[in-house]
């Protein structure tokens, strides 16, 4: 079982991706994209925002085994398992939330459009919004890595450089909630491109990590 | 055992709030407008406000590693049989979330120029009106954690026996929270004097001495134990 809920991180991920791709919105749109993008291309997003929310639920397992690797490897000794299984929650809720948002942005045929618009604005916002506890937490857990764990078996030192490298990339993403054109926006090439880019490596690295120490005998540290 | 990286998500918590505190003062929001205040307080200070959030959310971020520190307290106090560590880690997630988010709420209230003020005004109270209902959880979850350690003083013996008063106090004199989303006007308003002002300034006592009380646990922590397992290649 621990297994099967470590691969349901990069699945869930693949379905969050072939929901967006279904609702559109596979790639960010402009800020500037009219309202009729949304509410005219409805059932799309309703659809695929419930395939990506069902994806998006799937990081719950694959956080928790995020937090047993760190118990695991410092043995209870540091807080950071705590740290992982609360900022696995946040991350789950800053997932969900948005595409509740955009849900909720075309659920009612004929709603005014400033009313689907700011819902719009509220959902992408929230989707990098969480970008601040995602550096916050990803950095400290590089530093973690490096500063506590210098010889551990479970964590290489390399994905302690990994963690502070994809949070430091992660930064750009600050600025969504306040950028409304250029590429700072929520679809810009720095602002929405690093983030999303660098979320890969460190899902992936970390579910390597993670079906690595499932084959570690549990005496080793 | 004790380890720097612990030392240093704790001093996380204050360092955070400091933050959080410098970017309410550039957004202007270091005290709660009025439920009457005009949407041009928010729109007509339009960088102001989006430089502030952004500084407040990256400094309500803090809270996280904090939190997480103060759910091992209890690990550390009773062993795995704590049941308050985990109400102190699913604590810990609603008190980041309802920080983080009205700041985001404010933020998609200001992020478009021209967006009608009735929209505006929508999520302005939307903000206003989750930051002051953090006082539910927070009610409970502090006025539990104070009654348990003022219960179980002798098997939580590793913190000091006027901690969990001081919870008890903090957890009542926040109650007024709870009406500052029906009430639009006086001291119970979201920027009145009672709902707004008493759980502002009971939340200080309360988290400087939660902070002292970790770095005290660690620092004993240190004193305690030797190196670590995994720092010594076991």
């Amino acid at each position: 079982m621990n297994r099967m809920c470590i691969w349901s991180g990069p699945i869930g991920t693949a379905i969050i991706y072939v929901g967006l791709v279904i609702a559109g919105l596979a790639v960010a749109p402009s800020p500037d994209a009219p309202v009729e993008f949304y509410t005219d291309n409805r059932h799309a997003i309703q659809v695929g925002m419930v395939v990506a929310m069902f994806g998006g639920a799937l990081y719950g397992p694959w956080l928790a085994m995020l937090a047993r690797a760190v118990r695991l490897a410092d043995r209870g000794r540091s807080g950071f398992a705590n740290f992982q299984i609360v900022f696995g929650v946040f991350l789950m809720i800053a997932t969900l939330v948005p595409f509740y948002l955009l849900q909720v942005a075309v659920f009612r045929p004929g709603a005014s459009p400033d009313v689907v618009q700011a819902f719009v604005d509220a959902a992408w916002i929230m989707v990098l919004g969480f970008v601040y506890v995602h550096v916050s937490a990803v950095v400290l857990t590089g530093l973690y890595i490096l500063r506590e764990c210098p010889a551990s078996e479970m964590l290489p030192r390399w994905l302690g450089w990994l963690n502070v490298v994809v949070a430091l990339l992660s930064l750009p993403g600050l600025f969504t909630g306040t950028a409304t054109t250029g590429v700072l926006t929520w679809n810009g090439i720095v602002a929405f491109g690093l983030p999303s880019v660098a979320f890969f490596p460190w899902l992936a690295a970390w579910t390597y990590v993670l079906l690595r120490i499932e084959r570690l005998p549990l005496e080793s540290g | 055992m004790s380890t720097p990286m612990n030392r240093v998500c704790i001093w996380l918590g204050p360092i955070g709030t400091a933050v959080m505190f410098g970017g309410l003062l550039i957004a202007g929001l270091q005290v709660a407008p009025s439920p009457d205040a005009p949407v041009t307080l928010y729109t007509g200070n339009r960088g102001a406000m989006q430089a502030g959030l952004m500084i407040a959310m990256f400094g309500g971020a803090l809270y996280l590693p904090w939190m997480a520190m103060l759910a091992r307290s209890f690990r550390l106090a009773e062993g795995d049989r704590s049941g308050f560590a985990y109400l102190q880690l699913a604590f810990g997630v609603i008190f980041t979330v309802l920080v983080e988010f009205p700041y985001l709420l404010l933020q998609v209230a200001i992020y478009r120029p021209g967006t009608p003020a009735a929209v505006v005004q929508g999520f302005v109270d939307t903000a206003w009106v989750m930051a002051a209902g953090f006082g539910y959880t927070h009610v409970i979850a502090v006025l539990l954690t104070g009654v348990y350690m003022v219960w179980e003083r002798r098997a939580l013996a590793v913190f000091p026996g006027w901690l969990g008063w001081l919870n008890i106090v903090c957890a009542l004199m926040s109650m007024p929270s709870f009406f500052a989303g029906a009430v639009r006007s006086g001291v119970m308003a979201w920027n009145g004097f009672v709902a707004f002002g008493f759980p502002s300034v009971f939340f200080f006592p309360w988290y400087f001495a939660w902070t002292y009380v970790l770095l005290r646990l660690e620092r004993r922590e240190s004193a305690s134990v030797g190196p670590s397992p995994v720092a010594a290649g076991a």
